[in-house]
């Protein structure tokens, strides 16, 4: 009795990734396994008047990116921060503009564009 | 028919009463909630497309869910497939 | 037999599961963008948002919208998408959809049948013809309805039901770059396209946050900045915005006085021979708007604008005007662009007149790198109203309803009698709500628009809104204007229905239907369809069963006009990434630059040696317009000392309707606020964050202070996106005399501590 192992996996994958990046995931898993939160703030300020204080390199490393230049904001790859947050930034809205650079990951020891792009200032790290 | 399980995990202290609403569900049937905050559930469907259904319904409508992580899927007919060969 | 074999994978499952938790979460394996494809259909379409008019991939998975990622093979945006249209599949499963039709009863909106909604919609409407006459019926339109939808419409309501009084938002938006066109060029939209963009060296950008306002635009002069790093960026405009980051020298205007910086200088590039005197022999004529002048004549006007005169009354630096024209002079290349700060005002028409009178001065327009090109704001207007013809004095394919012969040739396609058709224009956007507020206007149909939120002077027109009978078609509620109507008709949003786009640079583009429409929501055509029908006109409706077949009726109104689109056939347009009009043949490529050699319906014989030919004016001369230099409507006073003007943000797109459904966007800016100078702030004892009242003439709004480096001293601007923080309570409603469009750019205000 031999089961289709890989059309199986196929659709698992498939799976996994529509519930994961599902829009009306509150809580992504990347959040559940590191536990990372946003602290409660005062959610009427903006993510950059805020961390303009709070973390001014980073917000001036992104300022002097490209994306900084066309003010893709903060939460294009962290989340609102209230409802959703990613520490460490999700690849989800990448290939919005990027679909021109799609990795198949799976052929790579890689999992995110952040594995080699710098964040904030975009630079190629590995 | 597709048989699919799932481990659904919730928020701390909720899972108890999450698994009690989700035995509601036709063709779903809980097996525990394990290391806290996560249940396994097994799923039954005609078709694939039911199943992501089901799934998403998961996802949507309950309170205190915080993800869904398929571990495994297998189509019934597959099987009688490989089988008959 | 089965039973143990489905018990075994039962089993199995659940061991998997067991397995799972006792190891490490599956969560871990990271999915990817190419794994992700698998099942997801992409269908090519167009953003919903701005009029830059971006290609988008929607994807569909299970006939869910899955996901967005821009069209690589979409030459407009090649692949890059803003901040918003990221959302867009988003937009389509918002909360607020709206999935029924509900109608008025008690004073309260309930839900309701399609039958019972339209049947109220056709008694009243009927009744409103019958004792009033179609005259007091109203459509009021959007330059976000698809093509198709706004052909009907005005199909119906000036062939059908009989009445002029078409509208849509587009004037309040873009009627003045369409009156500036006309009266300098000889027919509406510009010349050239974005592929200009890739040619210019010198960007005159006035009165556009280009930046936030039409982001893609902005990383397209990004680019060129660094492909060409002799690329200049002059800019005009009364606030620093994050276009200032490209800019090379910025004019820092008061709102409402950049007229005579126009022409100061026009007057220097002629005192400097920046001018193409062979260019104007060929093809320019001059006017003081009444009569024909001569070029002497205008030079001789001109001498009043002095830089320094001019830059007393923008209250800058003389210098600064001078070196704007030499830049535009020096420059071989030269492209202008702008937007509401020039359209939004009661000397719109003019101001554009005189951004054309640069271009035709000094021959920059109709080859690459050179035109005097208008932004749009909606992803529709030039397509559907001003191409379709959607206003009260137009008709399709560049008409208008006073030319007896325009009327007679549309009534023909829109198989209706020429005498149904009125020779008089209705009544424009400020005048119809006026008439509503009057009770002369008693029932109107809103079609995928916000008035309640985005007419100015609010406080005036809201009561007349209330007691017109209001039929409002959206795919959201609620939103200003359909908690108010009497009938809200769930309408198909984007990516749930076909249609075509018409863009900024005259390109029209296909929009795939990706997914069902949501709830009991039905397309706009099939809604118009039906009233139509109720309404008695089955004759004239019954054989529209497709978006394509309203488009080849609507192709018919443009074949052998300026603005021909015969080439674009359904067909065509599902395969290519849009054409630019004209393009008469369906082997025609499409049109870079208008009256020039590569238009196909330039006139060789007429032309001769001229360069550039406007053959839709009689003797294919464009206009230089002597125009007065003209202030604001409501220039500031002892009571009223501060200058108000209103914007945007990157992240919010007008009445926040789609949006302001997305938490990651509504992030970017939390809170309504008005922008203060620090010096002022520092004057009036405002600190950020402080709580103020901005007061006009017209009412007052308390808001949240941004004590920010951005308007200049004496200026506040408000972001006129928030339902909840009414900015339009502010804002003037006095109209441009020629295109009738509203100031909403300009008001004088006060502002205290609340």
């Amino acid at each position: 009795m031999k089961v289709k192992i890989y059309s199986i996996l196929c659709i698992a994958v498939a799976l996994t990734f529509l519930l994961g990046f599902s829009h009306s995931n509150k809580y992504p898993s990347s959040s559940i396994i590191k536990g990372d939160k946003h602290p409660d703030v005062d959610w009427t300020v903006s993510c950059t008047d805020c961390h303009m204080d709070v973390t001014p390199e980073i917000v001036k490393s992104w300022n002097e990116s490209r994306h900084g230049a066309v003010n893709f904001g903060c939460y294009i790859c962290h989340g609102d921060g209230e409802e959703v947050f990613y520490s460490k930034g999700t690849d989800q809205r990448c290939s919005g503009c990027h679909a021109g650079q799609e990795v198949n990951f799976e052929k790579t020891k890689l999992n995110s564009c952040f594995d080699c792009h710098d964040g904030h200032s975009l630079k190629f790290h590995i | 028919m597709i048989i699919a399980s799932m481990i659904v995990t919730t928020q701390t202290g909720m899972a108890e009463e999450v698994a009690l609403q989700l035995k509601r569900i036709p063709n779903l049937t809980t097996h525990g909630v394990y290391k806290g905050d996560n249940i396994i559930v097994v799923m039954e469907a005609e078709k694939e497309e039911e199943m992501v259904n089901m799934s998403r319904y998961i996802m949507n409508e309950f309170e205190g869910i915080l993800g869904t992580y398929p571990t495994f899927i297998a189509n019934e007919d597959d099987i009688e497939e490989t089988e008959e060969k | 037999m089965s039973i143990s074999r489905r018990n075994f994978l039962k089993a199995s499952a659940l061991t998997a599961a067991a397995a799972v938790i006792g190891v490490e979460p599956l969560t871990n394996s990271k999915v990817l963008a190419a794994a992700i494809q698998e099942g997801v259909v992409w269908h090519k379409t167009v953003c919903r948002l701005c009029g830059v008019g971006c290609g988008v991939m929607l994807g569909v998975k299970d006939g869910k919208p899955f996901g967005i990622k821009g069209d690589k093979e979409n030459t407009i945006n090649k692949g890059i998408l803003c901040v918003k249209g990221f959302y867009l599949h988003r937009m389509m499963t918002a909360k607020n959809r709206l999935l029924h039709p509900l109608v008025r009863k008690d004073g309260k909106l309930v839900k309701a049948s399609w039958d019972e909604a339209m049947n109220i919609v056709t008694s009243k409407f009927k009744d409103i013809i019958q004792k009033d006459g179609p005259d007091a019926l109203a459509f009021y339109g959007s330059g976000q309805g698809q093509t198709e939808e706004t052909y009907l419409a005005n199909r119906l309501f000036k062939g059908y039901i009989g009445t002029n009084n078409v509208e849509g938002n587009p004037r309040l938006c873009m009627a003045s770059a369409v009156g500036g066109y006309i009266s300098s060029f000889g027919a509406d939209e510009p010349i050239g396209t974005y592929q200009d963009i890739e040619h210019c060296n010198l960007f005159l950008i006035i009165g556009s946050n280009t930046a936030e306002a039409h982001p893609v635009v902005f990383d397209r002069l990004v680019q060129r900045k660094k492909d060409s790093p002799s690329c200049k960026i002059i800019f005009i405009d009364p606030r620093k915005t994050p276009t200032n980051r490209i800019v090379d020298l910025h004019l820092q205007v008061k709102p409402g006085y950049d007229l005579a910086i126009m022409h100061a200088i026009a007057r220097q590039l002629i005192k400097d021979g920046y001018t193409d005197e062979q260019f104007i022999k060929d093809s320019v004529n001059f006017s003081n708007g009444k009569d024909p002048i001569t070029y002497d004549d205008y030079k001789a006007f001109l001498e009043k604008y002095t830089p320094e005169y001019a830059a007393e009354q923008a209250g800058i630096q003389p210098g600064d005007i001078i070196k704007a024209a030499r830049m535009f002079g020096e420059s071989p290349t030269a492209m202008s662009m702008w937007c509401m700060g020039v359209n939004q005002r009661v000397s719109g028409v003019f101001l554009n007149n005189l951004i054309h009178n640069l271009h035709l001065l000094t021959g920059k327009l109709g080859k690459p790198g050179c035109d005097s090109f208008s932004l749009t704001g909606q992803p529709n207007a030039c397509g559907g109203v001003r191409e379709g013809g959607a206003l009260s004095h137009l008709l399709p394919g560049h008409r208008v309803v006073a030319n007896e012969q325009h009327r007679k040739v549309i009534a023909e396609i829109w198989k209706t009698s020429p005498d149904k058709i009125q020779p008089k224009p209705g009544k424009h956007t400020v005048a119809m709500f006026e008439a509503a507020t009057k009770g002369e206007i008693k029932g109107m149909y809103i079609l995928c628009t916000n008035p309640a939120q985005s007419l100015p002077n609010l406080n005036k027109y809201l009561p007349g809104m209330k007691d017109t009978f209001l039929v409002v078609a959206e795919s959201f509620h609620p939103t200003e204007t359909s908690k108010i109507a009497d009938v809200v008709l769930p309408v198909s949003f984007w990516g749930e229905k076909e249609g075509v786009y018409g863009c900024t640079e005259r390109r029209s583009q296909h929009l795939a239907k990706a997914v069902n429409p949501s709830g009991e929501s039905r397309w706009d055509g099939e809604v118009l369809v039906d009233l139509a029908k109720r309404l008695g006109y089955s004759k004239g409706f019954e054989h529209f069963k497709s978006p394509e077949d309203i488009w080849n009726e609507y192709l018919k109104t443009t074949a052998g006009t300026d603005m021909d689109l015969s080439g674009a056939t359904y067909d065509r347009l599902k395969k290519v990434r849009g054409l630019v009009w004209p393009v008469p043949t369906t082997d025609h490529p499409g049109t870079w630059h208008r009256f020039t050699s590569g238009d196909p319906y330039f006139p060789k014989d007429k032309a001769g040696n001229r360069r550039m030919y406007f053959y839709v004016k009689p003797d294919g001369k464009a206009v230089i317009f002597a125009r007065p230099d003209k202030g604001p409507e409501e220039p500031v006073s002892a009571e009223y000392p501060v200058a108000l003007t209103t914007g945007r943000i990157l992240e919010q797109w007008h009445t926040m309707t789609m949006t302001g459904q997305i938490p990651e966007l509504n992030r970017a800016a939390p809170v309504p606020y008005v922008e203060i100078n620090p010096e002022d702030a520092k004057s009036w004892g405002i600190k950020n964050r402080d709580k103020v009242k901005v007061t006009t003439k017209r009412g007052s709004l308390v808001i949240e202070a941004k004590v920010i480096d951005r308007t200049r001293k004496g200026t506040v601007m408000i972001p006129w996106h928030w339902p909840e923080s009414l900015t339009n309570i502010l804002t003037i409603d006095a109209v441009d005399p020629g295109s009738f469009e509203p100031e909403y750019k300009v008001a004088a205000c006060k502002v205290e501590k609340a």
